[in-house]
This record gives structure tokens, sequence and C-alpha cells, in this order.
């Protein structure tokens, strides 16, 4: 081999290299088209995902679907009362708009209608026009950012369980945190403090480096000494509510859903961020009841949960007895975060009313709404198809279904952006199994509008893809804090000593830890 | 005057015949003997699934990170194995180009004749392969930094700058394509030549100096891993933690080619220390032209026994045979599976061909005939306990769903997904599942991913057609069977209880024929001959009619040691059966001694159950 072959094959490579980037990023413009004559047919054209009949922020990325009509070419365009229309030709029926175009048309009329014309290309019938999606742009923009969970369909075994975050305006998935990179760790119960993408709690375990929560303020991360089960964040930023439960699952032989979890013993504790010690109350710590998923009023001055009466004696046997007659009501209890006291528990909402297992209480940030999801049993919403979105008025105590938003598969881990205007909510839909990202309106009277799916930028992403996203939560912005410092708290041996002066939350056999085996 | 004379160098290329012969025999040797397709159907049970789908977004996803481009490409040829002979050519044109690079990189030392040292890393491939291992990865990135290294020696420029430069330039490329491994391989080799064979020490030093801190901080800075993890995890052995002896190739691959820069280059080194370049070469001409007559039938005779040496030692005939059971099973070729289970010893026997060959016996009809014919274990008809976990859950996988265990089989092919990656098998037999459950939607996400295959693909397209022709499936007679026995009555026990699955599925659907019959095998195996007793009469229902000679043996050994009758509600057991079965107590009551017994008997009875029970099961209580 000739030197000058040699340079010939380093500068062939280069090129290969740089063609595969360059090809890589480059995304394919569509040519315009002129339709002169057309049929009008009255039928909506079936588009997947479903963007049709919505309302959507007038911030968010390009709803790009595909058209599954039968055709030969496809042509879309989307217009609105301002503005330049966007205009799409398709051979296939993928309809991916211009990012940069969608979004100038979306940002010039907020509170005004969008439509989208359909065209189909048929096989010597020419041009058929479908009946238009009519979308209403919102006035009130949603957060640029929600930070989730992504697993695979779950049972027993987890090897790729990863916190992403997605750029809602521009359809960009990054991630924060994946268990992979920590021998198969896995990473949960992520939560932020007030939106704010730059603290949060980060619950992690694995088999090298045990189980703790990290602790992300100011672009550091600390590990402190305890493991937090679903967190709650005071509005002052200076308490933490958390649960701690010894959770199962089991499987059912013969049901649609073939999962199904108890929680064999839970209580509630609370750690204090200056004093760095962890407390409990009896109230919320009652051996007989099972008390969970907490929550703070945006004022700061109740602790909302649920709980359930334990139905079994034998804490060990898996699944217990009366596990489908478990419901759970929704308690409150006054807090004083400067005294660091709490008042008397009352029940706000109990299951007995609503004849459902109250689950996963969420405030709107106003305080005027409270989310939940209400099944027929269990503390765990996403395996029970019965699972629904109820709001609570919080000035009527009155509690509606979110018909608008719900579908007839399990609807659960929802959140308010930080307008109260949008809700993000893990669903079923439509096929029961696979668990997305939905997002619907929420107008001031607390009525819901349709929800759609969270757009990517490959229209056909979610047709071929099974992975699971839940507990996602709105952020003002991206977490900026690497996977690389992550790491770096994780490996270390340093963490943050919690004092804890209760043996345990809840009173159980000798030598067993009460900890999450599972969420 | 000084006259300037100019010389062309014209190198005409030789034929090598012996490195034909020996990669043709490399080639045929792959082919025909370790048959790549085996290793194809080992993917996801005996080694890691090498993910690979077609289409530009898994692409990208490749693109997007380190080492991706090597990953991509090993997953490609890793398919490609499903056709041998394309997998042979490969595997051989890896081996033929390591060793091309051998031969260039001794040649960069002036080092002309490389011999037999050229075959030694076509050798530790052929090892590596014998396992039935997929060290493709192992080998596209070593290859990759042995050419890199090559053609950075042919384009370094001359000066210490331009030299670093290209230096960085390259490894931060090789970095990006291959990953840790192969860079390091590409940072030794090429310093050690610099050093030595060029003599230019400052350079070279700087190149291993600057090459091994370059990726010791990609290793840091891109892995949140922590260094010693993102070193070892580079170099390829993260997924190999545990020391095993097959592993000792691949690290002698790895060192193999730095090894042999340094000892070519310290050999020149010395030799021109003492005499200069030209005596050297000229005195190791004069020693070649002595035995110049014999040396090419010494090579040949040397590369034909490290070539046999290599493939005795290291030809591992128990995963061949693993791999042929799963093939053979996978094709539905149940006649197969008995037959290559029958060759095997019984120190290669064990509880998968155990569980293989129940389920090619019960397919074919003959599990209540011929069970015994080989050594049973009750965990091996629902692989309840003991089994390796891969195979166990993927083996597991299949016969509940056709049990009729469908949402058991739902959850273990999902927690096998969730180990090995989107398996073409998983990703059908999950589409499988969905439509039994009347979940067409479901199916076609399957069936959409199961269409990105390379091997597969176009029977996804195929099933997804015919799933959206008829998305219930309602005139597939494999669907309505499997809906048929499909568990209609809940429960929530584990699934490593065998007796209470089988029982459960039997109870919820009395013409449910497999749960009967490896119910029957279960209690046989196990000795519970009152439980095989009281179910006997449901022959009649399961339209037998005829007793199967191992039940017939059982309904003799229990009325023996019991005294009781069993109804068989009108079906009889053939005379010859009860004469044999006459003879066998009487000769055994002849015997004291249990081993005497039971040698003297089993050329005649070894494939009785009573033989299994009287020999084997006696310690289990009817």
């Amino acid at each position: 081999m000739s030197r000058r072959s040699g340079y010939l094959i380093f500068f062939f490579i280069l090129a290969v290299i740089a063609f595969c980037v360059w090809y890589g990023l480059h995304t394919f413009s569509s040519d315009p088209v002129t339709i002169e004559e057309y049929a009008q047919v009255s039928a909506p054209p079936k588009i997947k995902p479903d963007y049709s009949g919505i309302v959507i922020p007038p911030n968010i990325g390009p709803l790009n679907f595909v058209i599954h009509e039968p055709g030969t070419g496809y042509y879309v365009k989307a217009y609105s009362a301002e503005g330049t229309p966007l205009k799409v030709y398709s051979k296939t029926g993928r309809i991916e708009f211009s990012r940069r175009k969608w979004q100038k048309l979306l940002s010039v009329n907020p509170g005004k209608k969008l439509y989208i014309d359909i065209y189909v290309k048929s096989k010597g019938n020419g041009w058929v026009r479908h009946e238009n999606i009519v979308n209403t742009i919102a006035e009130e923009p949603i957060d640029p950012y929600v930070a989730y969970r992504i697993i695979n369909p779950l049972y027993n075994f987890t090897n790729n369980t990863a916190i992403h975050q997605y750029d809602l305006e521009n359809n960009k998935e990054s991630l924060i945190i994946k268990g992979k990179s920590f021998y198969s760790g896995c990473v949960n119960c992520h939560s932020f403090l007030n939106y704010d993408p730059e603290t949060m709690l980060l619950g992690f375990r694995n088999i090298v480096y045990g189980m703790s929560t990290l602790f992300a303020s100011n672009g550091r991360v600390k590990k402190l000494g305890i493991k937090f089960g679903h967190t709650s964040w005071h509005p002052s930023g200076k308490v933490a509510a958390y649960s701690i439960y010894r959770v199962k699952q089991f499987f059912h032989h013969a049901r649609r859903e073939v999962r199904d979890v108890v929680e064999l013993d839970s209580a509630l504790a609370y750690y204090l961020l200056d004093k760095q010690v962890a407390k409990t109350t009896p109230e919320f710590a009652d051996k007989e009841r099972l008390e969970t998923q907490p929550v703070w009023s945006p004022d700061g001055k109740y602790l909302y949960f649920v709980s359930a009466p334990v139905l079994w004696e034998n804490r060990k046997k898996l699944p217990p007895e009366n596990f489908e007659k478990v419901q759970y009501d929704l308690m409150r209890i006054s807090y004083d975060v400067e005294t660091d006291t709490w008042g008397k528990l009352e029940t706000f909402l109990s299951a007995e009313q609503t004849g459902k297992s109250i689950l996963i209480p969420r405030f709107s940030p106003d305080g005027r709404f409270m989310l939940v999801s209400m099944c027929d049993y269990s503390c765990f919403a996403l395996f029970q198809p019965s699972s629904d979105l109820y709001l609570i008025d919080m000035e009527t105590g009155k509690y509606s279904d979110l018909e608008e938003a719900n579908s007839n598969h399990s609807e659960a881990w929802h959140g308010f952006s930080s307008n109260s205007r949008w809700i993000v909510f893990s669903s079923k839909r439509p096929e029961g199994v696979f668990t997305r990202l939905y997002f619907s309106y929420i107008d001031k009277t607390g009525k819901s509008s349709k929800a759609f799916i969270m757009p990517q930028s490959d229209a056909s992403f979610y047709e071929s893809s099974y992975r699971i996203y839940n507990v996602p939560e709105f952020i003002s912005g991206p977490v900026k804090i690497s996977q690389k410092e992550f790491g770096r708290a994780i490996r270390s041996k340093d963490e943050v000593k919690v004092e804890i002066p209760f043996s345990t939350a809840t009173p159980q056999a000798p030598g067993e830890t009460l900890q999450l085996e599972r969420e | 005057m000084a006259v300037l004379t100019k010389r062309t160098v014209v190198t005409i290329p030789r034929i090598n015949i012996l490195s034909i012969v020996f990669f043709a025999c490399f080639y045929a040797y792959v082919w025909m003997v370790i048959e790549p397709y085996l290793i194809y159907y080992g993917f996801g049970i005996i080694v890691e699934y090498p993910e690979f789908s077609t289409g530009w977004g898994f692409f990208k996803g490749h693109l997007s990170h380190v080492s991706g481009l090597l990953e991509y490409v090993t997953g490609f040829l890793s398919h490609m194995f499903y056709y041998s002979w394309f997998g042979a050519l490969t595997i051989t044109a890896i081996a033929w180009l390591l060793s091309v690079g051998t031969v260039r990189l001794m040649r960069l030392s002036g080092t002309v004749k490389s011999n037999f040292i050229r075959y030694i890393p076509a050798l530790f491939v052929l090892m590596m392969f014998n396992h039935y291992n997929n060290p493709l990865y192992t080998c596209l990135g070593i290859l990759a930094g042995l050419w890199a290294s090559i053609l950075y020696e042919k384009i370094s420029p001359k000066n210490i700058a331009g030299s670093i430069f290209i230096f960085i330039i390259s490894l931060g490329v090789l970095y990006y394509i291959v990953g840790g491994g192969a860079s390091i391989v590409f940072v030794l080799i090429s310093g050690i030549c610099v050093v030595l064979v060029e003599g230019k020490r400052l350079i070279g030093g700087s190149n291993l100096l600057v090459g091994t801190l370059m990726i010791f901080l990609f290793g840091i800075y891109l892995s949140p891993m922590s260094p010693t993890e993102a070193f070892f995890g580079m170099i390829g052995f993260e997924k190999s933690p545990e020391w095993s002896l097959e592993l000792i190739p691949e690290i002698c691959l790895y060192l193999f080619l730095p090894v042999l820069a340094a000892a070519v280059g310290l050999r020149d080194n010395l030799s021109s220390h003492k005499t200069g370049r030209a005596d050297h070469k000229k005195s190791s001409s004069g020693k070649k032209s002595g035995s110049k007559k014999l040396r090419p039938v010494f090579q040949t005779a040397a590369l034909a026994m490290a070539f046999f040496v290599t493939v005795f030692y290291s030809f591992d005939s128990r995963a061949k045979l693993k791999c042929r059971t799963i093939y053979l099973d996978r094709q539905e070729k149940w006649y197969g599976v008995m037959e290559l289970i029958s060759q095997l010893s019984s120190q290669n026997y064990n509880l998968f061909h155990n569980h293989f060959l129940n389920k090619a016996l019960y397919f074919s009809g003959q599990l209540g005939d011929k069970m015994f014919f080989f050594p049973q274990q009750s965990e091996s008809f629902l692989l309840s306990s003991k089994a390796g976990k891969g195979l166990k859950e993927f083996v597991g996988c299949h016969i509940f769903l056709r049990l009729g265990q469908v949402n058991l089989a739902e959850k273990k092919t999902h927690e096998i997904m969730e180990n090995t990656g989107e398996h073409p098998q998983i990703l059908k037999l999950l589409a499988q599942i969905n439509i039994v459950k009347n979940q067409p939607e479901t199916a076609r996400m399957y069936l959409k991913a199961l269409s990105k295959n390379l091997i597969y693909g176009g029977q996804g397209k195929d099933l997804l057609a015919r799933l959206n022709e008829d998305p219930h499936q309602n005139t597939d007679p494999e669907v309505m069977h499997l809906r048929s026995i499909m568990l209609q009555t809940d429960s929530h026990f584990p699934d490593n209880m065998t007796e209470k699955l089988l029982l459960e599925l039997f109870n919820d659907n009395t013409s449910n024929r497999m749960a009967f019959e490896y119910l029957m095998g279960h209690y046989l195996i196990s000795g519970r001959l009152e439980k095989f007793a009281n179910n006997i009469s449901r022959l009649k229902d399961l339209n037998f009619n005829k007793i199967p000679v191992h039940y017939a043996e059982g309904i003799l050994t229990y009325q023996s040691i019991t005294g009781k009758k069993i109804n068989m509600q009108g079906l009889i057991i053939p005379p010859e059966i009860i004469e044999e079965f006459k003879i066998f107590e009487e000769i055994h009551d002849d015997y004291k001694d249990k081993q005497t017994a039971a040698k003297a008997l089993k050329a005649r009875f070894g494939r009785c159950y009573y033989y299994y029970y009287t020999f084997y099961g006696t310690d289990i209580i009817p």
C-alpha cells in the first residue's frame, strides 16, 4: 500500500462518516403540489396518532401523524387565521411538519382554530378531500419539558429503566439517567421542587451500590442515606414527604391484565432537609392502615395522602386475602412547616363515598383542583383497567370524571402544568397494554378536552414502539445535571447520614426491612 | 559527475498456495462443522442476542453513541449467520484480513517472511467460534484497530506535530466507530511500531501516552461509570464479567498483535545494532537457502497440525448439540429432536434435552409410549426449577402458550425480552399471545417490530397482512385451538408449581390433552401413582382409543403395589404388556440385591415404567 493510497482510504472513510452524519441529521423536505380537482368525502380521515378535535398548547412541537387511508399520494395543509399555511406532500402517508414553520404558525394564533385539510390520491380516482380536522390552539402554553420514566412492559426483571426528559416544543427526547449505566440499576420516583429542573429527588437501587435517594440541587448531586418511595416536596423546599412500603407484584392466570400489585404494609415519613432527619407521626404510620402517595397542598398547609385499612391477618401471604377489596381513602393532615407540628387527621374523600379506590392525588398549582385516579381496588392504578382520572374541585369538594380525557383503558400517573391549565398522564389507550403519555387542557371551570398523545418527530413512532412511559412530571426547563454527575453520586461512598428516629413506620416482623420492593 | 539512477521496484503479487489451502479449509470447516446457522439459533439462549433491525431509526440510534457503528455491523453480520455459507464467509474473511494485516504489520518492520505467525490470529478466531459464542464484536474491533494502525503507518507525516495530529484524528474517528477496545489495539500497535521499528521514540512515545490518555479520558467523560468500570467496559469485557476459559482466545487475540509488533520491533532493533539491517537480511536469506526445499513441507505440516489441534481441543460439541436441538425444536422437527437426543451420552443429557424430548414426544403422539426410553426428571415438563435462567425462560414461554397458560406465557415472554432484547422469536410469540387474547392492536405492534427484522421481516409482514385482513383470526386453526384451551378461571399462584399449573389447566378444560398428558407424565415420573390412577378414567373423554404403553405399565405397577383395581372405562391393557410385567416381577423377586437386579433387568425392561419406578423411584410413596 503506497502512502498515496493510504491517504485516499483515510479520506474515503472520513467522507463516508461525514455522509452518515449528514444523512442522519437531514430530514427530507416535501415538494408542494397543486390539486385542481378533488372529490369531497364527508368522513374524517383515519390518522394515527389521533390528533383531531383536540386543544393544543401554542408552544407544542409538530403533531406529526400517519394517514391510514389507502392511497398513492397524500397532501396535507395546516392553517389558521394568521400566518403561512403548512403544506406537506407524502407518498406514504407519513406527515411530518417542519418544526420551525409549525412553531411560527402556532405562535401567531393562540386562542384560534387550527385546520388540517387532508387530501388522498387514490389509484385511478384522483384526489379525495376528507372532512378537515379542526383543533383549537389554547392561549396558555404548556411547560416546555416533561420528565418521565421509561421501561419495557415490566414483570419481574428490570434491566432497562431510565429517566428521560422531553422537549415538548421541539419533540426531542434526552436521557437524564439510565439504570443500565449502573449494573442494571433501577431508577425511579423522580420528584422536582416546584417544577424546577435544578432541584430534584431521585430514587435508585441496584446490587452494587445499594439503595438510596439522590438529591440534586444547583448542579450537584448528593446521596442520602435513605430510600424514599413516592415523594412530594413541600412548596418551601424545606421538607419532603415520602412513603415507605412493602409492595409486591403477583400475576393473574386468566385476566386481560396479567399483573397486579398489593401493598402488604406501608406508611408515610418526611425528611427535613436542613436538619437531615427523617420523621414520622402515628397519624400516618398506623399499623392497621396502608398510607401512601403523599402530596402537599400548594400553600404547604396540608399533606394529602391516600390510606386503606389492612384487610388481612397474614402479612406475608401473596396475594393476601381480600386484596380485591382494598380501597384507598383520600386523607389530609395539617402541618406547620415553621414549627414542624402536625394537626388533626381528616378523611377528605372516602372510598365509601366514591365506591372506588382513590389514588395519586395531585394538586393544580393554583390550588383550585386536585386530580386523582380512581379504580375498583388496589394501590396501583395502571394495572387496573377500571382506572380513570377524576377532578376534585377543592372549593366545593365535588369530584367528577374527566370524561373527555379518559378512555376505556387505565389512566394514572398524572400531573398539572405550572399554570394549572394542562395535565399530563399515562394512559394505556388505545390497545390496553402500552402506557403512553397524554395531554389534556383543563379550563378554569375544570372541564377537560380530548387527550392527545405526546407528539414525536417520527410520525409512526408509536406504531412499533412498546416502551412504557410513566410518572410524568412537568418541568420548566431541561435537567442539565449530567449522567456523569449522577454516576459520581451513586458510586460515592459519601452519603448524607440521615437520622431516622423511628425504627420503621409500621411495626413488622423481626429482621424484616420495610422498603421498596417494586414500583 | 554524479550519476542519478532511478530505480523502479515492481512488486508482483505472489500466489500463496498454502494460504489459499488454509483459508479454504478454514471456510469449509466453519461452514460444514461449526455451521454458523446454529450460532444464530443460539442467540438469546446460549449467547447474547445481537440487536439488529432494518430501517433508518435503528441505524440513527447507533450513530449517536460510541462504537454504535461497530455494534450495527456486528448485529447485521451476526444475523446473516442464519445463512451458513455467508456466516462462514464472514468469519473466514475476518480471519483472512487479520492474517493479511499481521503480514503487513511484520513487513512494516522489514520482516519479509511471516511464515506461520500470520495464521495465529485466524486460529484464535476459530477457537472462539468453536465455542458457539459470537465473538464478532471483538474480532471486528481488533481487525479495525489493526488496519487503522497499518493505515496510520502509511499516512503519518515525518514531523512530530503532523504525526501526532494525524494520530489524534485517527484515534478520535476510530474510537467513535469501534469504541475503546479496538482503539487500544490501535494505540499500542502504532505506538510500538513508531518507537521500535521506525526508531522515532519521541513520536511513538507521545502517541502511546496521548492515545492511552485520550481513551482513558473518553471513557471517563463519555461514560457515567467509574474509570475502572468504563475502561473494562469499553474493551468489551462488561458483557462477560465472569472469568471462564472461553475468554482465553479473546484475550490472546487482543494481546497478540501488540506483542507481535513489540517482538518484531525488538528483534529488528537488536539485529540492526549487531550487524546492521542489510547484513541481517543477507544472513537470514542465506539461512533460508539451506533448507529451502524442505521448508514448505515443514510449514504445511506444522500448520495442519496447529489447525487440527485447535479444532480438536477447542471444539465444544455440547454447545453445538444444544444449538442443534434448539434449531430442530424451533423447526418443529420432532423426529429430528428425538433422534439427536437418543444419540446423547448420559453425561451430555440434561434437563433441557429432557424438556425438548418430552415436547417432541408429545407432538409426535408418543409421550405416553416412549418417554421412559430416556432418563426423566419431573421438572422437565415446565422447567420449573434448577434450569439455567436464559434457556428456561426462553423455552418455558413457548410451552406455557402451547399448554394454554397464556397469561403466564405472556409474563415469561416479556421477562425474556427484558433480558434478551427484540429477538424475532419473542416478538412473534408476543404477537401470537395477543392474537390469542384477541388483542389485535397489541399484536400489530409486535408484528411491526418483527417486520423490521433482517431474517424474519418477511414473515412479520405476512402475519401483519393476515392480521389486517382478519383482526380476530377466527379462521386460523392454531389460534382457535389455543383459544379453546386458554385458561378461563383466574388464580394467582407462582409459575413454578408444575402439578398445580397442569391441574388448573385440565380442571378448567378437560379436553386439554397436552395438559393431561403432561400431568400424567409428571405423576409417573414423580411416582405419584395414586393421583395417576385417579385420572386414568379421563382417557376415554380425551378420545384415547388405546392405553399408552407407559400408562398401562403404570396401572400394572399401581395394582401390584396397592392391590386396587382401576376403572379403565372399557380400555384394555394389551396382554403382551401384562405378560412382560409378570416376567419382570418374577425375575425381580429372584434377586435380593437391588443393584444386581437393576443390572440384570435393564436390557429387557430398561425402557419400561415399572423398571424406572422400581429402581429410580422407590423412595417415592405411591
